[in-house]
């Protein structure tokens, strides 16, 4: 099963439906099998795995039968989850798939070093898939690591996504960017899809629960590739 | 929390509200009366009965009048908006909006600049999963406009039931047709559901149709407590 992690402020509110449920959908279309939970619960789940993530035995051994996790998005205004960043420490240990939408995105690139940046932008936008049709070296080890990702963006060099935030994320170092994009006409180009260099962590900006499900599919074979 | 619903009188505001009402304090309706016929923003039919429909849920409702010109309607929600909050203290919106992006990305930017809560419940949920939320929980819903082909005039008055909503999805399969009307192709009214106090009688009406195009007009209405 993939977990679905609620970032929303109250467990089961309102914005469950919104943020979480849209993602749940996808899968279920795809007969995967998910688990809703709120972000607080995240130390319990996997705690009683009793991961050990410092020190002589560290493991990353992982819960018998999850096969991916995604961090799903918020409101505009809930930046609860920012306050918690400490219940997410974890997520750096364990070895399966993870997705972040949004804040998800925020968090993993925390995590991993990177930074929060102040950046609004609501509502359809363009992005730029960095694919092999400007290659250069770095973009086509990129590709060639993940060809799968970048078909999803067919051959287009602007795709649209449907964005919802007032924050971004910068791109870790172990992290490379998939695709960016351009917050407004004259700012600078910004991370819209960024995935770790060696883990299949990925991060996405926008929301591929509302245009370019393909990402989530693309995701849920990664997590459970008998599909 | 203390919120505000964007209605309509259409099922999806029903949904929504009844969404809204389970963990919430739904203090008013707001509901836009637009000029504009053919407004993306705002569901037009009927929207006169919405001051009807306040009274049978017992919630107040806020009114606005838009011309529906494009960017002067988005001015007439923020002071819709605006007046829900100085008048019932609401901290956020819920609409019953699906799948525009349209709709969404105008009122998620007017909350926002508003400082309030934007929710939308129904948000990608599948046409006919939202169709048959809308009957189990028993709404009583009626098309009152039809905007595609092949829809004929015998749809407007319609109730919404299971042998209809098998006629939708063969429909939506044969010509690609949105069964919940997400699309602008169907525009419903509910005239009963489990919040009503009193229930809404159709006293008279009216059908306009041509060429796959029609409206049930309801110049006249009365409420019977239940």
């Amino acid at each position: 099963m993939i977990i679905l992690v609620d970032l929303c402020r109250q467990p089961g509110s309102l914005h469950n439906d919104e943020f979480v449920l849209p993602v749940k959908r996808v899968f279920k279309r795809m007969d995967i099998p998910t688990y809703p939970m709120h972000f607080s619960q995240l130390p319990a789940l996997l705690g009683s795995h009793e991961i050990q993530t410092k020190g002589e035995g560290a493991t990353s051994e992982r819960p018998t039968d999850v096969m991916g996790i995604v961090l799903c998005g918020t409101a505009l205004m809930d930046k609860e989850y920012l306050e918690h960043l400490e219940l997410f420490e974890l997520l750096k240990y364990l070895n399966y798939p993870i997705l972040g939408i949004c804040a998800g995105m925020q968090i993993l690139s925390v995590l991993w070093g990177g930074k929060i940046i102040d950046e609004l932008a609501i509502g359809v936008q363009a992005f730029r898939p960095i694919s092999e049709k400007y290659p250069c070296e770095e973009i086509m080890e990129n590709y060639n690591k993940d060809p799968g990702l970048f078909e999803i963006f067919g051959k287009e060099k602007y795709c649209k996504a449907y964005h919802l935030h007032t924050l971004s994320a910068t791109c870790p170092k172990e992290f490379h960017i998939i695709a960016d994009y351009r917050p407004s006409d004259i700012g600078e180009k910004r991370p819209a899809l960024i995935k770790h260099t060696t883990k299949k962590v990925y991060g996405v900006l926008f929301h591929p629960e509302v245009m370019n499900n393909g990402i989530l599919e693309y995701f849920g074979r990664l997590c459970i590739p008998a599909l | 929390m203390k919120l505000g619903v964007l209605f309509s009188g259409g099922k999806d505001s029903f949904l929504a509200l009844h969404r809204g009402m389970q963990d919430n304090d739904i203090r008013c309706l707001i509901t836009l009366k637009s000029q504009n016929l053919e407004s993306y923003m705002f569901h037009t039919p009927n929207i006169h009965l919405t001051h009807y429909l306040s009274q049978a849920v017992d919630i107040p409702l806020v009114t606005q009048r838009t011309e529906g010109n494009k960017e002067k309607e988005l001015k007439d929600l923020e002071t819709a908006f605006k007046r829900a909050k100085e008048e019932y203290l609401i901290e956020g919106i819920i609409t019953g909006t699906l799948a525009s992006t349209y709709q969404s990305t105008r009122v998620q930017s007017i909350c926002r600049d508003q400082g309030l809560w934007c929710f939308n419940p129904l948000w990608m949920k599948d046409p006919l999963e939202n169709l048959r939320t809308a009957l189990d929980i028993g709404l009583e819903v009626i098309i009152v406009g039809i905007y595609a082909y092949p829809l004929k005039e015998n749809l407007l008055g319609r109730a919404i039931d299971h042998e209809l909503l098998s006629e939708l999805m063969e429909m939506e399969d044969r010509y690609s047709i949105n069964p919940s009307g997400e699309g602008g192709e169907i525009e419903t009214l509910v005239i009963d559901g489990p919040m009503f106090r009193s229930r809404l009688k159709v006293l008279r009406y009216e059908k306009h149709y041509h060429n796959y195009s029609g409206v049930m007009e309801i110049p006249e209405v009365e409420l019977i407590e239940k």
